[in-house]
């Protein structure tokens, strides 16, 4: 692989890059500077992808690292770690919404999944990831993939009815 | 019984191994509110791949894509015994050239920059008119998807011509940068692999009335410009691509 090859195809999986660079982050100015600084470190250390590899899979390692890292620093500096996903999910009683609510707002919640929930969705449902190769790259077991998913499910199928829900 | 929800979540993913699908496959079976239940998460699951995919829409920082297309990054990685001399007589062929005046290298330089983007969509289809696998990075199943984001990103709407009539079947598309602007790169590939792309790129000026073909060869590729409707257009191929005129008239038409 040349260089521009190497720039081309990096440049073609930004938009998927940013999206899950959303999900890491759950900002968009975060997920914009952590996309930045996931490019510019990939461009440094290209000459370690090995293009037998896929390049999707390699660049979204990449940028997983990184946010780790970030979050380490943040951490340090705020003397706070990384929010846990069931402060905010298991707040949300689900008899506490309307019967059905719009596909605008069920999507909504897909966007304010908390991170722990949103990755494991997001490589899963929309990237074609296995749960082993989920586990692999979010450095979790399977059976954490395997429950974080179903607990986002879990949530999505509580703003669609609360009818379903209960009886589970 | 949340266990058997999450082992239904993990149905859907077809992560159960054989025995435990079939046993949630006996129970959907013959249980109404199991199969309910699956229908909520498989409903959740389309809402967030809708999200996920609109996601994809959103345009990337231009600024970055340019900052990577500008980066130099080294070709081969540095040898690990490379005697010193070998890099002194580089240094020293380097500073010849050098020493030998601009002008010379200037006059070399001129047609490209007189060729504007298209010397860089020129670089571009030499390396991915010899992809196969990475020929592009949305395929044409998300045909939608590429008109939505690409336009979205480029700033110039577009429709993906249908050159099927010469023979050109549609394989995807990919953001490029050329001239320091974002351009959509449609890929098209004949029946002998020989790959035809169609770019275009946002511009400041718009002729009016009918466009005018502009032909030139660069690279050993053929090119056919024009510029209508706020956008600049190439169609490139093969110097040996007998219709390209024909095929550039038709997608001037239908984008």
């Amino acid at each position: 692989m040349t260089p521009d090859q190497f720039k081309n195809q990096m440049i073609g999986l930004l938009p998927r890059l940013r999206r899950f660079a959303l999900s890491l982050t759950r900002s968009g100015p975060d997920a914009d500077d952590l996309l930045q600084d996931a490019c510019t470190a990939a461009l440094a250390k290209w000459q370690q992808y090995d293009p037998s590899q896929p390049f999707d899979r390699w660049m979204f390692r990449v940028l997983r690292n990184l946010w780790m890292s970030e979050l380490r620093k943040r951490k340090v500096r705020q003397g706070e770690g990384q929010v846990d996903a069931h402060d905010s999910a298991e707040l949300r009683a689900p008899g506490d919404q309307d019967d059905q609510m719009t596909a605008r707002q069920v999507r909504q919640k897909v966007a304010d999944l908390e991170s722990d929930l949103s990755q494991p969705m997001l490589l899963v449902c929309a990237e074609g990831y296995s749960y082993r190769e989920a586990a692999d790259l979010l450095g979790v077991p399977i059976g954490t993939v395997m429950s974080r998913i179903h607990r986002a499910r879990k949530q999505l199928v509580s703003s669609l009815s609360s009818e379903v829900v209960g009886q589970t | 019984m949340n266990e058997f929800s999450e082992q239904l979540s993990a149905y859907l993913d077809g992560e159960l191994d054989e025995k435990a699908a079939e046993a949630v496959e006996a129970r959907l079976a013959d249980d109404p509110h199991a199969q309910a239940q699956l229908d909520a998460l498989m409903q959740a699951d389309a809402f967030a791949r809708e999200e996920f995919s609109a996601q994809l829409d959103e345009p990337v920082p231009f600024a970055l894509a340019q900052q990577i297309k500008t980066t130099q990054i080294q070709s081969q990685p540095p040898p690990r015994s490379r005697p010193v001399w070998g890099a002194l007589a580089a240094g020293l062929v380097l500073v010849a050239i050098g020493g030998l005046g601009g002008y010379a290298y200037k006059g070399a330089v001129t047609p490209i920059q007189t060729a504007g983007w298209l010397a860089d969509i020129a670089d571009y289809h030499a390396v991915y008119a010899s992809e196969v696998r990475h020929l592009v990075e949305v395929g044409a199943d998300e045909s939608d998807h590429i008109e939505t984001w690409l336009g979205n990103t480029v700033g110039a709407r577009f429709d993906i011509p249908d050159l099927t009539s010469f023979g050109l079947t549609f394989q995807g598309g990919r953001l490029l940068v050329a001239n320091a602007k974002p351009v959509a790169q449609l890929m098209y590939l004949d029946a002998d692999g020989a790959v035809v792309a169609l770019c275009l790129q946002r511009s400041a000026t718009s002729p009016q009335g009918a466009p005018e073909f502009k032909e030139q060869q660069i690279n050993g590729f053929d090119f056919i410009s024009w510029s209508a409707n706020g956008a600049d257009y190439v169609v490139i191929g093969p110097m040996d691509q007998e219709n390209l005129n024909a095929v550039a008239e038709k997608a001037a038409l239908e984008v």
